[in-house]
């Protein structure tokens, strides 16, 4: 019985989501860092952006456990189906978000802990309680907040903000729609039943294939910024090339489905996104570290 | 015959234009460009920055352009109240809703002090208690064309009288407890308290050290320059621990408040109006903790004007809906 509390309280957490999170913000650590990466930065520092983004998370699922038991993706939420109280939840979001702070503004630098709360605000407020429901473009603008962790790694170990560390973030923010508009398009009546104006729902999943298509392309075109401004070097180019013609492989099948395979190779695009994003962020960093 | 649509574009559109001149005057303020012109309207007798004023009087030019701009913005502002105060009134005739007469009472007599008490700030060489009524009266002006907005929007509301006394008590503690704060704010400002203290989050003020005295008099010497302020350090820094303590007991308040409203609350416009203040409560805790670590950078100081102006908004919002709204609608 307190196993299953703690796997829920946990879940209340999106560990899967803060662990991809907290590598981008490795790397933007590494990235800002010459040589190897202090210890106390590299530990209290993702300490508190995981801490932060885990009660970001719980807010979320406060703010969706009513829509959430709409939708088979998320109907086994632990507050959608009331194994934790609402209250509770709550609590917890605030003790997590109340240590976040307190140990980046002890052991890190202010900016680090403005920009961590002021991303959280974005996701667990802005997004969550207002965007999601106002516009297709939801997913978009919120996206700034998931693609903050290499911005807060970066300034973590500088204290400044450098343009490496916005190319980072600018290649989450433009990875954001296709990872999430595939997703959309296979839970395409979960998002029906919630009534969430996600873009297949809102203009067709035509639509949506071209846009995933579209922002795929400037994605490449994005990803070979960390090159073209000599932040990275051929390792990074060569295997972000690699990675890009993988990712718009999948993308183009996806265009090219129709309604009776659509939904599954819209899953396979969604995973696909997840591992791209993960070996792009590793390409980085072994850029970094191993110089031809 | 207006029709509600028009009178509802006009209030919005000078909502948003008196938020542009709140944050004009911040930016005047924090450039210290608020004495740069020493008459009022003109600017050594012109209308414009003229450039014999800049050569003969040694005007720094940018900054008599920004009080200038402050000043043709806010006249602007005047006219576009004027008129929704005109067509506010034909509208109270045709719908019998006299609702929108005590904001619209408010926004008369603020239309007619808050130019003066702009003016006063120019001849009184930037008095603290001339300034706090001037930034504290600009807040009040876009809050109360808000308030008709409501008005106008929800006259449904009317017509059923809202029996939560419980609730009507509390919403006015939070008004009043804003207010303080925001005077507290405006008071930091305007004694120029607002670097005196760089330590967070307490300064290095003992309460006996501590100058209450000197920091909250009102009262006033006539002939003073008061640019950078003239009260000693520990005036100063006594105001900033009052507003910092004040922000601890206020924005608990409001947190509480609007958190309890969400729980409590299965009326969507109730949930929605106690969400904003959370945000805006927020952002401007951090932006406040920001001015003091980041050493008050002019954009963070403009944008805590700002955010104190949204803060009161949605206060006011809130607390709207418990003066007139059902906190839990029957199912």
């Amino acid at each position: 019985m307190q196993l299953e509390v703690i796997k829920d309280y946990v879940e209340l957490c999106k560990p899967r989501v803060v662990a991809l999170m907290i590598l981008t913000s490795i790397v933007g650590m590494a990235l800002a860092s010459s040589g190897a990466i202090s210890l106390k930065i590299l530990v209290l520092g993702n300490l508190g952006i995981a801490l932060g983004a885990c009660s970001a998370a719980a807010i979320n699922h406060f703010a969706d456990h009513r829509i959430d038991r709409f939708m088979q993706r998320t109907q086994n939420r632990p507050v959608a189906q009331g194994r934790i109280s609402t209250f509770n939840t709550v609590v917890f979001a605030a003790v997590l978000g109340i240590l976040s702070m307190w140990i980046l503004m002890h052991y890190i630098n202010f900016i680090t802990a403005l920009m961590t709360f002021l991303s959280l605000i974005m996701y667990a407020g802005i997004y969550t309680c207002y965007l999601k429901y106002a516009t297709s473009q939801n997913i978009v603008i919120g996206g700034i907040a998931g693609a903050s962790p290499p911005l807060l790694g970066w300034l973590a170990v500088t204290g400044q903000m450098d343009p490496m560390a916005w190319v980072l973030v600018m290649i989450i923010f433009v990875w954001t729609p296709p990872h999430f508009w595939a997703l959309a398009i296979n839970r395409f009546d979960d998002y029906a039943k919630a009534k969430v104006p996600m873009l297949p729902n809102t203009h067709g999943i035509l639509h949506t294939k071209k846009f995933i298509l579209y922002y795929g392309l400037l994605l490449l075109a994005v990803t070979l910024l960390p090159f073209a401004i000599k932040g990275s070097g051929l390792i990074y180019l060569l295997l972000s090339l690699m990675l890009n013609a993988w990712f718009l492989w999948w993308i183009c099948k996806l265009l090219w489905s129709n309604a009776a395979t659509e939904k599954r190779i819209a899953r396979k695009v969604f995973n696909v996104s997840i591992i791209y994003l993960m070996l792009l962020f590793v390409a980085l960093l072994l850029d970094h570290y191993f110089i031809v | 015959m207006v029709r509600s649509a028009t009178l509802k574009i006009l209030l919005s559109v000078a909502c948003l234009w008196s938020f542009f001149v709140i944050g004009l005057g911040a930016y005047t303020r924090l450039t210290d460009a608020g004495l740069s012109c020493p008459d009022w309207p003109g600017c050594y007798g012109h209308v414009l920055v003229s450039r014999s004023s800049v050569v003969s009087h040694k005007v720094q030019p940018s900054q008599a352009w920004s009080e200038m701009v402050h000043r043709y913005f806010a006249g602007t502002l005047g006219i576009l109240i004027l008129m929704s105060l005109f067509f506010l009134g034909l509208w109270i005739k045709q719908t019998e809703c006299y609702a929108p007469l005590l904001p619209a009472g408010v926004l008369l007599a603020l239309l007619i002090y808050q130019p003066l008490l702009g003016m006063w700030t120019v001849t009184e060489k930037l008095l603290p208690i001339v300034v706090t009524q001037h930034l504290l009266g600009g807040l009040a002006i876009f809050v109360s064309l808000w308030w008709i907005r409501l008005v106008i929007y929800h006259e449904g509301f009317y017509r059923v009288k809202s029996q939560q006394v419980g609730l009507r008590v509390v919403a006015s503690l939070a008004l009043l407890l804003l207010f303080i704060q925001l005077f507290l704010g405006a008071w930091t400002s305007t004694n120029y308290a607002a670097m005196s203290c760089s330590a967070f989050p307490f300064c290095s003020l003992t309460p006996w050290q501590a100058d209450f005295k000197n920091a909250f008099r009102l009262g006033f010497s006539s002939g003073v320059n008061y640019q950078g302020g003239i009260l000693s350090d520990n005036a100063r820094m006594t105001i900033q621990m009052v507003h910092r303590y004040g922000a601890l007991v206020v924005g608990s308040f409001l947190l509480a408040w609007s958190v309890a409203i969400i729980f409590i609350s299965n009326n969507k416009r109730f949930i929605q109006a106690a969400f904003w203040v959370i945000i805006f409560l927020l952002l401007q805790v951090a932006l406040g903790i920001a001015n003091v670590l980041l050493e008050r950078p002019l954009l963070i100081a403009v944008m805590h004007n700002l955010m104190a102006a949204l803060l009161a908004l949605s206060t006011v919002n809130l607390a709207f809906f418990c003066f007139h709204d059902k906190l839990k609608e029957s199912a």
